[in-house]
């Protein structure tokens, strides 16, 4: 199989900027960290970078403009008011927070969203798993959750139909719970074929396990170098807004 | 390898939250190499059976008496329901993690990985998702996937049960090449005998929690035939289709279809209908393989979801089928879906539908289960009761012999009849040929290409 950057790396580096901008409310630290990081990640994992789908840029967009917003409208006023209706006032000081809010979401969702489908659940868990971050059994549970995903997505639809082909309520209360009934009978059904495999059993290889290799430690590295540095920047500009106080 | 062996002891087992034994006083011996079919009549034990022959008894749920002893090294069991059997994102990880939990090193890994693929004689890209893989590459990943363990016991419960034509001879085949090529001993539950005959050397015949009949295959067909007729069980060779009753000239129509296309989900291909025309006392028979849109059609048509395109109309109703409230819509089109469970509204099964219908479909004896614990075969039986209790103008069907055994299969086909004479009128979709010659007036075949 061809294996890129180490998808311990890979999470590691696009983690950086939730890291740094929990320090420092400013407009600056997110864009300082967000753009020298894609920079780095492009050089040491090129191709790893996926372009994020249509649907996944929108959701940003949503997120992004609906904080900018409610920090525009709500945010402790400071400075010039420039509107007020009830809760709601505009001012100098509610700018900024939106422009920070704003700006610390794009920093952390664009590398994550960047990277997502060059992630290997598996070598992760693995990576986990024998490291004993994690018990294995954690580890594959977690495996195991996310091919359901779609099945128990599949088993709203399903039961959404059925009942209306009994004549039965389609509220979503009654959905969700007949959903859950057959979702856990399905579960003990493979628990039962996990069991039957040795799931439980105390000792296994992982051959989705791989080291992490030097390269892999280099992009941490200049990764976490990266957010060092927007934080040092962010302070010796006398942008720093402290968010621990 | 070591050769190993099964054994039961005047045993029996009994859920915990029932008051009877489900299997009562069996005395079974299985050896090495031996290839053991278990049939029976729907309801009668059999999943139950091979789930503690495959050691899958939990003793929090279930009380065993007498004695079960196996020597079985390693046990590999594969369920009815492909969904339920496939556990990883990809066919890979599927097959590495039984290779993973039995191997010493990773060379060892690759090289079961390698074998187990080859022996279920899976053809695709190892790293492709098993969420796109039909019903029967699902069943062949999840055989290939117990033999990475290399056991000396494969168990497999029903694993062609919701298979078409092709589909199913894909798992044929693949078991024999592997209990011929590596000698594992077998133990298959399956209605029709027909299909594994070349296979199997025995017959367990599992009946009302007791062990009816065991023999070598040959034998018990010849010698003991009628007992097995006389249990339900399909005997190759013994079921003729009979022809369905003409339709009434003047028949009023009742469902008319125009140019309907329909999609199993947003995004999903396009099914394409010829225009249809269905009248009192008519039934239609949707065939084609796995995948090709049957159960689209028949939700279109039935009203549980909206068309792609084209036009439905139930004659004397004025909106569209999905457009119908829920409450009326099963007395105008009542859909039987493959899998009832999802749409059982009651705690029990005398509250699910009257005793008259119940009865008529054979489903005896069971009134005060829960509906979601009925075998496969009487879960259907149960919902086709309870879409006959309202009377409908149409029924439509999907799959409605899946898991009967032969003497409900005719319960089943009498009361459908009974139903089109009194007026009604049915689609249905199936991969049984012998329903489909004995109940269809008009047979439609989708999706031609695979």
């Amino acid at each position: 199989m061809n294996r890129g950057r180490h998808s311990v790396a890979l999470l590691g580096a696009s983690a950086v900027p939730a890291l740094v901008v929990v320090w420092t409310v400013d407009p600056f630290t997110p864009i300082l960290t967000l753009v020298p990081l894609l920079a780095v990640m492009w050089a040491f994992a090129p191709n790893a970078l996926i372009y994020p789908s249509r649907i996944a840029y929108i959701a940003l967009g949503i997120a992004i403009a609906s904080t900018g917003i409610a920090s525009l409208l709500y945010a402790a006023p400071r400075g010039t008011i420039y509107f007020e209706l009830g809760l709601m006032t505009v001012s100098d000081g509610s700018f900024a927070v939106a422009a920070a809010s704003m700006t610390r979401i794009a920093a952390i969702a664009l590398p994550a969203m960047f990277v997502a489908s060059s992630i290997s659940a598996h070598e992760f868990l693995a990576t986990l798993a024998v490291k004993r971050v994690v018990p294995a059994r954690f580890a594959l549970a977690t495996l195991i959750a996310l091919r359901l995903i779609p099945v128990i997505a599949s088993d709203l639809d399903e039961t959404r139909q059925a009942r209306r082909a009994n004549g039965l309520s389609q509220s979503p209360f009654a959905v969700a719970l007949t959903s859950l009934v057959i979702a856990i009978r399905r579960a003990v059904r493979m628990s039962d074929v996990a069991e039957t495999r040795g799931f439980s059993k105390p000792h296994r290889l992982w051959s989705a396990y791989q080291p992490m290799r030097f390269l892999d430690w280099t992009l941490v590295a200049f990764a976490v170098a990266v957010g060092v540095g927007a934080l040092y920047v962010t302070a010796t500009t006398g942008e720093w807004n402290s968010a621990i106080r | 390898m070591a050769r190993r062996q099964i054994s039961f002891r005047s045993w029996s087992l009994r859920f915990n939250d029932q008051s009877d034994d489900v299997l009562r006083d069996i005395t079974l011996r299985i050896e090495p190499g031996e290839r053991v079919l278990i049939t029976g009549p729907s309801g009668g034990g059999k999943s139950t059976f091979v789930r503690a022959i495959a050691g899958l008894t939990d003793s929090a749920i279930v009380t065993e008496r007498g004695k079960r002893t196996s020597d079985a090294l390693a046990i590999a069991y594969v369920g009815q329901e492909p969904d339920e059997q496939i556990l990883f994102p990809t066919i890979r990880e599927e097959v590495a993690f039984v290779a993973e939990t039995a191997s010493e090193n990773l060379d060892d890994v690759d090289e079961r990985i390698r074998e187990a693929l080859q022996s279920a004689g899976v053809t695709n890209d190892p790293d492709s998702s098993t969420g796109r893989l039909s019903g029967g590459e699902k069943q062949r990943v999840a055989i290939a996937t117990a033999m990475a363990a290399r056991p000396d016991l494969l168990v497999l419960d029903e694993p062609t049960a919701s298979l078409d034509g092709p589909s199913m001879g894909v798992v044929r085949d693949a078991v024999t090449r592997i209990v011929n090529d590596t000698d594992t001993t077998l133990v298959l539950v399956e209605h029709r005998i027909a299909l594994w005959k070349h296979l199997v050397t025995r017959i367990v015949v599992v009946a009302d929690g007791r062990i009816a009949i065991d023999g070598p295959l040959d034998e018990v067909l010849t010698a003991q035939r009628s007992a097995l007729v006389a249990l339900g069980v399909w005997v190759p060779g013994h079921s003729r289709a009979t022809k369905p009753a003409a339709i009434e000239r003047g028949a009023k129509p009742v469902l008319v279809s125009r140019k309907l296309v329909s999609a199993r989900a947003e995004g999903a291909k396009s099914i394409r209908l010829p225009s249809l025309t269905l009248r009192e006392g008519e039934s239609v028979a949707l065939v084609g393989a796995n995948g090709s849109g049957k159960t689209s059609v028949l939700r279109a048509l039935g009203g549980l979801m909206p068309p792609r395109g084209g036009r439905i109309e139930y004659v004397g109703v004025n909106e569209s089928p999905h457009e119908i409230a829920a409450k009326a819509l099963p007395v105008i089109a009542s859909s039987v879906i493959q899998n009832p469970a999802y749409g059982f509204g009651n705690g029990t099964v005398s509250d699910e539908a009257p005793a008259h219908e119940r009865a008529a479909v054979g489903l005896r004896g069971r009134d005060q289960r829960h509906p979601q614990s009925l075998s496969g075969g009487e879960r259907r039986r149960l919902a086709l009761a309870t879409a006959l209790a309202r009377e409908p103008k149409v029924l439509l069907l999907d799959e409605p012999t899946f898991g009967q055994d032969a003497h409900s299969w005719h319960d089943l086909l009498d009361r459908l009849r009974d139903y089109l004479a009194e007026g009604g009128a049915i689609v249905f979709a199936s991969h049984d040929q012998l329903l489909v010659r004995s109940l269809a007036n008009r047979v439609i075949t989708l999706g031609e290409k695979r």
